[in-house]
């Protein structure tokens, strides 16, 4: 990746981002909305549970989970008639019980099992595209006080590529909002 | 810049979201609150979110009870007893099991029916309840769920050794083979190959999405763990040891080096965004909307395997949503069959399982029970209504003839026996309604053997026959059990049983707009009302 | 929560949760007013047109009838089913279901109209064979039971008197629900006793297994007992599932409408609409799904007196009706109303309920309709006396409807889960 790393850590190694830590969801919430007014782009907030009202706090935009499920219950449901279709009234014709040989009712179980099928599928793969993931090594995994973020932890990281990183400010931000427990973390 | 931690000081008497303008009723035991406008709180003691992540993980991290490996040890023991059972039916033929010429579906389909209907529990839990937004669900639900998966993998055993020759059961998909023969998409029992396939994998799919947080949890505490070096060595060793030595005696326990390594693989890197959160809601509601109707639509192909034939008692059109409510029905019955225990195994579980969930489930199973029993009594109806003699006479047969034993223990178990529960004693006693659902779970699985042994008496009189079981017929049920135990076991001691995340944001402290965070507004605690 | 207090009282003032003085007055009198005289056209329609003028206008009136019934009746189920699950968010919408579901009394005497008209017209209309002579009921011609096998085993059930005391407990019991529920509920805007709320859960959940047994035996009455040779297990189902999915839409659109004229604010919120909105999409799918399962069954299996019913419906010009109401009642607002956003769009959501009450009426009078058959053994298609006899009853009830949501608060005043309802918010 040509990522230009323009801050360092106080060791002189690349930065990743720089975090701290809040008690409570509803300080990180207020520190949220702060860092959405101030124009940020490349900050998260890390908390052991979905924070309800976070996405509006954040700004963050509808998911798009809903396109992967519609488009795979589209594929789904094309397949199954498809499949059906081709297989028992074209390409293997044998008449069951005096029934037609493109029965529609009797294509509808499977039509709907495929669509579901492809649609939780497409679902959940989707979501993980989306959030990026499986990702198993990641800079802030490497700090034992992101970890809290698991437990009882709410964290807010804002990382070194925001264009409006500025680490001695930021530090003084995090902490007149409550933050604690100021960390830097390395690029790997 | 330090900053206080009010969840614990503060959680104080703040437990539920109740309004405090009544007088408060005992709700200390979590039992169903009596004044209308209060909710009473979901969990209990107190907790805030580290003792949450604490007493969840740590059924794991403990060691392990004293009662698991006996526990375990029987049920393989049974599941093993199973396996003989199947490899002793594949190798001489279906023939060791108790089928005659009318009755050429047994146990195995009432097995089948059974399991894959105990199943529908956990999918109503995880989804429906979900979308209803019935937040008592969230103790529950990875329970549920697991179950789910276990009863559907016992269910699918038993088609598939069902078909005689099972190394022919690749012929049950759409596969291309050497004759370009397709399979029959218009008969049922191909659509029971589509529906229990698609309900297997959404579910699993959907527990293992549910779990990854959770996992994620696990892993970071393993992490720790694992950076924790652990000192061994002689007690009689110098005390300070020389670098060297010291070097040499701490070591990672492996244990948490595994641990560390698989929950690592299997979390996918989960790191708790909030970014990540808001796809995952988003797509765990669409999971839930997709799976509301897999779950209805799963047991009405089970119950058009009977219903789309022309067999006098299998043919009513009723049979779809009397299966799911029956499925429903036995299936919460199986949660609280497996959740009584545990609450009693599991120090600290009856604080997230609280009363009021027992309770509530006690309602569920009276209402699916009674929509059982109205199916049945509409069907006795229709089939004297429809004015068909053969109708009349499978019912006739069913409640008064050679299996009228299985009629009566049907009825009495699915249809009265959870009337007890409208009283208020009997869903709050807890060994009371354990008995209950044990009885439930029975009468389920007379319910689908009074359906299949219907077969007994068929057009021609001449070759009717009663059917029992045999030995083999017995054992292998049996083993599904302990196949079933066997896994659940696993589940209780590897993975975390109640959904963590899910837990916390249930808890008062989870809302970020809760009074208890009100700090520049305390005033306006007192003059609310 | 108390933070929220002040604001809340807000929502609770007068001119939110009232409508002005007289309001309604003139159009409750102008709906109730041509759906009588729609009525009255069916009627004479029938008296004038001949065999197939009164066969018609019976059958077009009876579905009036049906659509009518089934409104009141599953709104009681549904209040029932909010009340036994201590629903929270409904309180401030759950009004609107008690004014609907206290109407039992317009189809109750709906019915005994139906009833004497079918006997007025069937001595009146003269037919070449008395077996065809214009009954609703065919079983209730002795002329055209005659030697009928079925006729005599069903006898004991399918005989007028044993009818007529049926039909006299589904209403009575109905109406008792619904009185005793819509009386705590009232009573409670009076006296803001929260305890009335408990008793209300406590009559719902008795009530529930009694109203079930009584609405599917309504729906085999009225609607399955048009042909008394067919028959199917799941027909209350059905008629429970088409009745509650309508109801709701008529909730939606009642509500849609008092929050246009500027009602309800806090008490209808977009989150409301969402919810409505996913329980009509859910209810909506129910149905469908039990009407393709009813269907399906008899297609497969195939049996003569089940496959009848199906038979004449995919036959001539009424197999156009059985495409139509797959496709307006279910796939169209499937597809509307599936995405997030159309379901807190009030435009888009009431244009779904209004595309649902019409696939209902195209369903009902499916069911009812293709069972006139002439003399000739031809059943006739689709006339203007349709129009006026499917409309009149229903605008009468419309009008009825009117007035009882004009008449009192449009909310429940002092319901205890008032504040959780107000709050209520979705988050996903």
């Amino acid at each position: 990746m040509a990522v230009k790393h323009s801050h360092t850590t106080s060791q002189g190694v690349p930065m990743h981002a720089i975090l701290a830590e809040f008690s409570n969801p509803a300080t990180v919430t207020r520190a949220a909305e702060h860092f959405r007014d101030a124009g940020y782009t490349k900050w998260d907030v890390f908390s052991p549970m979905p924070i309800h009202g976070i996405e509006h706090t954040m700004g963050l935009k509808p998911s798009k989970v809903s396109y992967f499920c519609a488009i795979g219950a589209i594929a789904g449901f094309t397949i199954a008639v498809a499949m059906q279709g081709w297989m028992s009234a074209i390409d293997y014709q044998t008449v069951t019980a005096g029934k037609p040989l493109f029965a529609w009712e009797q294509f509808t179980p499977i039509i709907f099992e495929l669509s579901v099928l492809l649609a939780a599928i497409s679902t959940i793969a989707g979501m993980f595209i989306l959030n990026g993931l499986p990702r198993h090594h990641h800079p802030l995994l490497t700090s034992e006080r992101f970890l809290g973020a698991s437990d009882d932890k709410f964290i807010i990281a804002i990382e070194a590529t925001d264009p409006k990183f500025d680490a001695q400010g930021l530090k003084s931000t995090l902490e007149s909002l409550g933050g604690y427990g100021i960390e830097e973390i390395e690029e790997d | 810049m330090s900053t206080i931690h009010p969840d614990q000081a503060e959680a104080l008497g703040l437990v539920g979201n109740r309004r405090h303008d009544g007088p408060d009723h005992d709700t200390i035991d979590g039992s169903m609150t009596i004044d209308p406008a209060t909710r009473p709180p979901l969990v209990l003691g107190d907790r805030d979110f580290k003792s949450v992540t604490d007493t969840i993980c740590g059924w794991i991290e403990d060691k392990t009870p004293s009662w698991w490996i006996p526990a375990f040890a029987v049920s393989n023991l049974l599941a093993i007893t199973g396996t003989l059972m199947i490899v002793y039916l594949i190798i001489t033929g279906v023939g060791v099991w108790g089928l005659n010429n009318p009755v050429s579906w047994g146990w195995a389909i009432v097995n089948f029916v059974w399991w894959v209907g105990i199943g529908h529990a956990g999918t109503l839990i995880s989804a429906i309840l979900c979308l209803f937004k019935q937040d008592w669900r969230t103790s529950i639900n990875r329970f549920a769920e697991a179950m789910t998966i276990f009863a559907v993998v016992c269910a699918g055993m038993f088609p598939g050794i069902h078909v005689g020759r099972v190394w022919m059961a690749w012929m049950l998909f759409p596969i291309p083979n050497y004759n370009w023969i397709w399979p029959n998409f218009r008969s049922p029992l191909l659509w029971d190959v589509f529906a229990v396939g698609t309900y297997f994998t959404v579910s699993l799919l959907f527990w293992y999405m549910g779990m990854v947080p959770d996992i994620a949890t696990l892993r970071d505490r393993a992490t720790k763990r694992r950076n924790e070096k652990v000192r061994f060595g002689p007690m009689w060793a110098p005390h300070p040891l020389p670098d060297f030595v010291k070097k040499a005696t701490t070591i990672t326990l492996p244990a948490n080096m595994i641990a560390s390594y698989v929950y690592g693989v299997l979390a996918m890197g989960w790191r708790f965004s909030s970014r990540h959160w808001w796809n995952y809601e988003k797509a765990y509601l669409l999971l839930a909307g997709l799976a509301t109707p897999l779950v209805l639509s799963v047991h009405s192909v089970v119950s058009f395997d009977f219903a789309v034939s022309i067999l006098p008692g299998w043919h009513t059109t009723i049979f779809p949503p009397y299966f799911v409510a029956g499925a429903v029905f036995s299936g919460f019955a199986m949660v609280l069959t497996l959740l009584i225990p545990a609450r009693m195994l599991y120090p600290g579980l009856k604080d997230f399982v609280t009363a009021k969930t027992i309770e509530n489930m006690c309602k569920i199973i009276t209402v699916t029970g009674s929509i059982v029993g109205f199916a049945y009594i509409m069907e006795f109806f229709i089939a004297w209504y429809g004015g068909n003699p053969y109708e009349q006479d499978a019912f006739v047969r069913r409640a008064f003839g050679p299996y009228w034993w299985a009629y009566f223990a049907m009825f009495f178990c699915n249809v009265v026996s959870p009337q007890v529960f409208w009283f208020k004693w009997c869903r709050t006693y807890i060994p009371f309604i354990f008995a209950i659902t044990i009885v439930v779970n029975i009468g389920m699985w007379f319910e689908r053997f009074v359906i299949v042994s219907t077969l007994s008496a068929d057009f021609l009189p001449s070759s009717w026959a009663y059917y029992s079981p045999t030995l083999v017929d017995i054992l292998t049920f049996v083993g599904s059990l302990g196949v079933f135990m066997t896994l659940f076991l696993l589940f209780l001691r590897f993975l975390p049983m109640l959904a963590i995340s899910e837990v916390k944001n249930v808890l008062p402290q989870a809302n970020p707009h809760h009074p208890m965070y009100d700090t520049d507004n305390a005033t306006h605690h007192g003059e609310g009302h | 929560m108390s933070a929220h207090a002040p604001q809340l009282e807000r929502y609770l003032e007068r001119e939110n949760i009232f409508l002005s003085e007289g309001a309604g007055s003139t159009l409750w009198k102008a709906l109730a007013g041509l759906g009588a005289i729609l009525t009255a056209v069916a009627v004479m329609a029938g008296f004038t047109g001949g065999e197939e003028g009164a066969k018609i206008a019976l059958h077009a009136l009876h579905t009036g009838f049906a659509l009518s019934v089934m409104l009141p009746v599953t709104a009681l189920g549904f209040v029932m089913i909010l009340n036994v699950v201590k629903s929270g968010w409904s309180a401030t919408i759950r009004r609107q279901l008690e004014n609907m579901m206290v109407l039992m009394w317009v189809p109750a005497i709906m019915f005994v109209g139906i009833l004497v008209l079918q006997y007025v017209l069937a001595s009146a209309v003269e037919v070449t064979d008395p077996k065809y002579a214009p009954y609703l009921w065919e079983w209730m011609n002795s002329a055209y039971v005659e030697g009928d096998v079925l006729y005599e085993h069903k006898k004991g059930f399918l005989n007028v008197p044993f009818f007529l005391i049926r039909s006299l407990i589904y209403f009575g019991l109905w109406a008792v629900l619904a009185f005793l529920l819509s009386n705590e509920s009232h009573s409670q805007d009076a006296d803001a006793d929260k305890w009335r709320t408990v008793t209300a859960l406590k009559i719902s959940a008795i009530g529930l297994p009694i109203f079930a047994f009584a609405t599917a035996f309504a729906g085999f009455d009225w609607l399955m007992g048009l042909d008394f040779h067919w028959f199917s297990t799941m027909l209350g189902v059905h008629f429970f599932a088409s009745g509650l999915v309508s109801a709701l839409c008529v909730l939606a659109l009642t509500l849609l409408v008092l929050r246009s004229l500027g009602k309800l604010h806090g008490c209808f919120t977009q989150e409301h609409m969402h919810d409505l909105g996913k329980l009509i999409f859910g209810f909506n799918v129910f149905w469908a799904y039990i009407a393709f399962s009813q269907y399906f069954l008899i297609w497969y299996a195939n049996i003569p007196e089940e496959t009848n019913f199906y038979i004449i419906r995919k036959a001539g010009e009424w197999q156009w009706v059985s495409w139509a109401v797959p496709i307006v009642h279910f796939a169209i607002p499937f597809v509307l109303l599936l995405p997030r956003p159309s379901k807190r769009n009030g435009l888009v959501l009431g244009s779904v309920c209004v595309i649902i009450l019409i696939g209902q009426a195209l369903d009902t009078w499916w069911m009812i309709r293709p069972e006139v058959v002439m003399s000739d053994g031809h059943r006739p298609g689709i006339s203007w006396i349709d129009f006026v006899g499917v409309f009149g009853p229903l605008l009468i009830l419309a009008g009825f409807y009117v007035r009882k949501v004009a008449s009192g608060p449009l909310i429940p005043l002092n319901d205890p889960r008032q504040g959780q309802a107000l709050t209520h918010v979705n988050h996903v």
